[in-house]
């Protein structure tokens, strides 16, 4: 029977997304806490992190999604789950994690929580950094949605946790200019950068 | 945190220096453009003779005359650059000198101008031309022909004004020297070298806003220096 061009289309991009996971799980080096950013806002890193921690859960990998990016969180609006309880509320939480945890289709995610002032102070403290290894010790793989570095330095902040960077660019949005700025700011900080997503790239007829 | 939109002046001083090299080429191709435009470009003189209608026969100047005066003016207007006083005028010219003979109705009539406000019994009669004399010369024919071939009964088109030579004064004055009226060359190079400034700046804006983005996976391959490791198609937000 003949797929209509939305079903080839869905296809070509589940497939693109099996292949960026096959890349990331047979990289040479052993990546378990990602961060995924982009230079600026609108450039799809959201949607990606949540694509990619779903292919991965069907890999049987534990996985942990965190969405760090507190001003402009995403990860709740696309899982439709609630954001009341997140990363900014770990110093109340006192190490009851399972309050902090929600689980979708195999995925475990911690939303933002409320939106603070200076969320770089919360990945900074001590709470976070517990979590963050109590996370090590009970996940295959940790994908943290972090803001758009050249936006906000709260990747900075939580720097010392990750072992590396994909750098999300999409198609006719992401500029030159900011790529290289964005890459600066990867390289001064020492941030490993595994590689980069091309994003909204146009259909191979 | 409050971001500001567009562009600062800083950025945009930034991207000219950024793309000199661009401006520098833009700004040459229009000084070679400019300097060839100047180099055969002809310089255009223009002279002007004008011509008073004057209604006081007796010195008495009264509102009839006025009228009547700027009536005639109006009508002198249209009867200077008629078929028939052109002609006269090239038929002279051929007379004169054979440098002349190209010279025909058309030509003469596109290099023709006659003002005067309905308000004012002056009508001026303007001719421009590459040669100095010939400006001179011609725009003396036009007056003097148009005047002189000027019978009491006027015939413009469906029109027919019926004019009393005796009744008026027709004083004209000769051409004056022709004077250049063409920009000169130096002008033009300067206008040339703005725009060719202005266009090269533009060129690089637009470039550096519009062109600047990554297009391609090559583009992001080469400034982040690091493997493209997925491809994202457009368009669908699969979960």
């Amino acid at each position: 029977m003949m797929k209509n061009k939305k079903e080839i289309k869905r296809i070509l991009v589940e497939e693109a997304y099996q292949a960026l996971l096959n890349n990331l799980l047979y990289a040479k080096d052993n990546n378990k806490v990602i961060a995924v950013t982009s230079s600026t806002y609108q450039e799809n890193k959201s949607n990606i992190i949540a694509n990619l921690s779903r292919r991965m859960t069907c890999n049987d990998k534990k996985i942990l999604l965190i969405d760090c990016d507190n001003r402009n969180s995403q990860i709740d609006k696309i899982f439709r789950i609630s954001n009341d309880i997140g990363v900014s509320n770990l110093k109340s939480l006192n190490g009851d994690y399972s309050k902090l945890i929600t689980q979708f289709k195999g995925i475990d995610i911690v939303t933002s929580g409320e939106v603070v002032g200076c969320p770089s102070i919360t990945y900074a403290s001590k709470e976070f950094m517990d979590f963050m290894e109590y996370s090590k010790l009970n996940y295959d793989y940790i994908l943290l949605d972090t803001p758009p570095i050249l936006d906000y330095s709260d990747i900075v902040a939580v720097s010392k946790y990750i072992d590396g960077i994909l750098l999300v660019a999409c198609k006719d949005v992401t500029s030159k200019v900011n790529i290289n700025d964005a890459i600066k700011v990867i390289n001064s900080n020492n941030m490993n950068l595994i590689g980069s997503i091309f994003s909204g790239a146009s259909y191979r007829k | 945190m409050q971001y500001e939109d567009g562009v600062s002046i800083k950025e945009i001083f930034y991207m000219i220096i950024k793309n000199l090299r661009l401006i520098i080429l833009i700004l040459l191709v229009f000084v070679i453009g400019g300097l060839l435009y100047t180099c055969n470009t002809k310089t255009v003189y223009q002279s002007t003779a004008r011509i008073l209608v004057n209604t006081d026969t007796d010195g008495i100047i009264t509102s009839e005359g006025v009228t009547l005066g700027l009536r005639l003016a109006e009508t002198i207007k249209v009867w200077l650059s008629d078929e028939v006083v052109i002609n006269e005028v090239v038929n002279e010219l051929k007379q004169i000198d054979e440098k002349y003979e190209e010279y025909d109705i058309n030509r003469i009539e596109s290099n023709l101008s006659i003002d005067g406000s309905s308000t004012t019994l002056f009508v001026t009669v303007n001719y421009t031309d590459f040669e100095i004399e010939s400006s001179s010369l011609i725009c003396n024919l036009i007056v003097e022909k148009g005047i002189e071939t000027w019978d009491d009964k006027l015939e413009i088109g469906a029109n027919i004004e019926t004019v009393n030579k005796s009744n008026f004064f027709v004083i004209a004055s000769p051409a004056s020297h022709a004077i250049e009226i063409s920009i000169s060359r130096e002008l033009y190079m300067i206008l040339f070298v703005l725009v060719g400034g202005i266009v090269g700046c533009t060129v690089s804006l637009i470039k550096e806003l519009i062109l600047n983005k990554v297009i391609s996976e090559e583009d992001l391959e080469k400034l982040t220096k690091s493997n493209i490791i997925g491809v994202i198609p457009e368009g669908i937000d699969i979960l």
